[in-house]
């Protein structure tokens, strides 16, 4: 193998594979990184078995040669140090050779590495992906998506199935679930996808949406999503992400959101918002972030939160509220997460019973919806 | 090496194949056994085995699956070991972590446990449910040396297949075939458990040296002479703390030979190539006081594995033996 090139682009390429690698691995050959050069142009690919990133470096790029392959051919070299080194390498180019021992050398102008390279073969394969389980969105939407649903999976690695998100596809509509089983977050959206796709229980970790986010964060322009048994695919310009999904069955959560509510609640965004980060910084120390709401008329909201060893704060807020008058408890950090993740001005809250989920949603759109269990407080 | 190639456990190797001939591999297995007898080669063949390519019922070696289980480079293959003193839940787990994700196609997840008895009974306990409902296609290798150490709630979990030691003659003659000297081959294999440790002794140098020492020691032992004393101290301790035992067992080993032959035995003494000390040193004890000399060193090795100091151990051991009967009245030890 042997071939020269870029050496901006190749340092592009690196950094967004090195994403996936991990240092902390038990498989030796997964602290690679893998290299290959065919007619298309290099393809890098990291990986820590759970997520998979390939950068492709097209030979062209605005008919500029990035890539001048003389021979084809693979290997794997150590991830962290070859990164390392081709961010440091002095020229505007680099030529690339591998023996038939997988020794590397990477030469840019008066330096030279010579690396000892792993052999391609023990790379895990990329799976092989049917494209017939396709869908396409813009780049924007997948991210805010993800934005606004992958905040509510659960940490705790005991969860299962609820460490991720529940992705479903009915009739052209995407949907998004997740949830720790004291909050869910829900959104929808209208995907580019074949009429008879339907996909009922497909759940991708949360750690690898937060990272899919990161790498989506410069591409614009639409990308492919491809499903299967056991992967998800994202294709973008050049790049490829791969993610392992989660086992087991994601639960039936429509079953928890309630479709009318006794109270409803008119707030504007920012100012409630503000108002619960400010009584939040009193209970913010206690066990669960408790801050109490009162309805009282027609249009205020008594936020109130108190602690023992702190004191109390007590606020109110401008509303419509519609219903009967209530008071409801519950955790300030959730209603934070739900209120920052809203792209809404004005947002609308069904509480349906003190000791009952109440949803907040965007005034304006269906397609978001977030849910949250009360506090019992004597 | 494939499953075929395992040295000495054709009875395990057999059922295995088996099992993976009809399909029916269990979910779990716990493979017990003493050290060296070929336990963790055997579920690295298995593991081969289950996910190789080509061959159903063993390992092709060759194919690209074989090859990454080889080198391990298969995210699929999962070997857990004692971290420091034991396994610690969080090491179990992140097998279960890992396990949360669904397989790649036509792959069987497999996890060696090493050391399991090592297992602290947190991370035994988190391991049940584990091991009872697997997700998805698994097979779980438990590697112990100490069956009765693993919880009963764990063991009622796993097919139990015992890894019986190989004994001495075979791996003697094995190691005839690798080119050993046979007459030194016969003594390593007969100190070890299994293939590895008896070859890894032979390899140590000195080995034979060894061998010569203690039967001179044996010798001024048995002579009587306080020589015996003054050699615990200038010969035996210098061999090193950690080798203490070799030569304890070597010692043991010698008056076996002894005994057989005051007794007249047929058999074929370990110690093959000194026949002219054995002759002239059996002579010199009684069968009575060889049977209390072996005591003595059974307790002794006891001993060493406590916190005593070795000299104190030897020395009081070499004075019971020469002493005889009388004076080993007190092998009720106070340890």
């Amino acid at each position: 193998m042997k071939f020269r090139i870029s050496r901006s682009a190749l340092v592009e390429a690196v950094s967004q594979v090195s994403k996936a690698v991990s240092q902390k691995t038990t498989v030796p050959i997964l602290t690679g990184v893998k290299a290959s050069v065919d007619e298309d142009g290099l393809w890098l690919t990291g990986s820590n078995s759970d997520l998979t990133i390939q950068v492709c470096v097209p030979v062209k790029k605005d008919d500029k040669e990035q890539v001048k392959v003389e021979t084809i051919g693979s290997v794997v070299l150590p991830g962290r140090i070859f990164s390392d080194i081709v961010r440091k390498l002095p020229g505007k180019s680099v030529d690339w050779v591998v023996d038939e021992q997988w020794k590397t050398i990477l030469r840019s102008e008066q330096a030279q590495f010579e690396l000892k390279g792993l052999d391609p073969e023990e790379y895990p394969r990329l799976p092989q992906l049917r494209e017939d389980r396709m869908f396409s969105l813009p780049a924007d939407l997948l991210k805010s998506m993800i934005r606004q649903t992958g905040f509510a999976v659960s940490t705790s690695e005991a969860r299962g199935v609820l460490t991720g998100v529940l992705w479903q596809i009915s009739s052209g509509k995407l949907t998004f679930v997740a949830t720790d089983s004291h909050r869910l977050s829900r959104r929808q959206a209208d995907v580019e996808a074949p009429e008879d796709l339907s996909v009922e229980n497909v759940v991708v970790p949360g750690k690898s949406l937060s990272e899919l986010g990161k790498i989506l964060a410069d591409q614009t322009g639409w990308v492919d999503v491809v499903l299967s048994e056991n992967q998800v695919m994202v294709r973008a310009d050049n790049l490829l992400f791969f993610s392992r999904l989660l086992d087991g069955t994601y639960p039936d959560t429509n079953r928890v959101i309630p479709n009318s509510g006794k109270t409803e609640v008119l707030l504007n965004t920012k100012e409630l918002l503000q108002s619960v980060d400010r009584a939040a910084l009193i209970s913010r120390d206690g066990q669960d972030n408790v801050i109490k709401w009162t309805m009282k008329g027609e249009d205020t909201v008594q936020v109130h939160s108190a602690s023992q060893d702190v004191g109390s704060v007590l606020e109110e807020v401008g509303a419509q509220v519609n219903g009967e008058e209530m008071s409801i408890s519950f955790n300030a950090q959730f209603m934070l997460e739900a209120l920052r993740a809203v792209d809404s001005d004005e947002i609308q809250i069904h509480f349906t019973g003190t000791m009952t989920p109440f949803v907040i949603q965007p005034a304006d759109r269906e397609d978001a919806l977030h849910l949250i269990v009360p506090i019992r407080t004597r | 090496m494939s499953l075929n190639e395992v040295f000495g456990q054709q009875q395990v190797v057999q059922l295995l194949k088996r099992g993976l001939r009809t399909g029916r591999i269990a979910h779990a297995y716990c493979f017990a056994g003493p050290r060296g007898v070929g336990k963790t080669r055997t579920a690295q063949q298995l593991a081969k085995a289950l996910n190789c390519l080509n061959g159903k019922e063993d390992a092709c070696d060759e194919c690209i699956h074989c090859q990454r289980i080889d080198h391990g480079n298969d995210p699929g293959v999962m070997k857990v070991s004692p971290d420091g003193q034991t396994i610690k839940i969080d090491q179990v787990r992140a097998i279960q972590r890992a396990f949360s994700y669904s397989p790649p196609e036509n792959a069987t997840r497999v996890i060696m446990i090493e050391h399991a008895d090592a297992m602290t009974v947190q991370a035994a306990n988190s391991l049940l449910k584990f091991l009872e409902e697997p997700t998805s296609r698994m097979v779980a290798i438990l590697i112990t040396e100490n069956l009765h150490a693993l919880l009963p709630t764990i063991r009622s979990r796993c097919q139990l297949l015992r890894f019986p030691a190989l004994s001495p003659e075979r791996i003697a003659q094995y190691l005839k075939e690798e080119g050993y000297d046979p007459e030194t081959s016969r003594i390593a294999a007969h100190l070890a458990a299994g293939l590895d440790d008896a070859r890894g002794r032979m390899e140590e140098d000195e080995f034979a040296l060894l061998c010569e020492r203690v039967i001179k020691w044996s010798g001024e032992i048995a002579s009587g002479s306080s020589e015996a004393l003054v050699s615990v101290q200038t010969q035996i301790l210098e061999t090193g703390r950690e080798r203490l035992e070799t030569v304890l067992d070597l010692l043991l080993l010698w008056l076996r030979d002894l005994l057989n032959d005051r007794l007249g035995r047929e058999e074929q003494p370990v110690f093959a190539r000194w026949s002219e000390s054995r002759r002239r040193q059996s002579s010199r004890w009684t069968i009575d006081r060889l049977t209390d000399g072996m005591h003595a060193i059974i307790d002794a090795r006891r001993q060493l594995a406590g916190p005593v100091q070795a000299q104190a151990v030897l020395e009081r051991m070499v004075l019971v033996m020469q002493g005889g009967a009388v004076n080993a009245v007190s092998r009720r030890s106070p340890f």
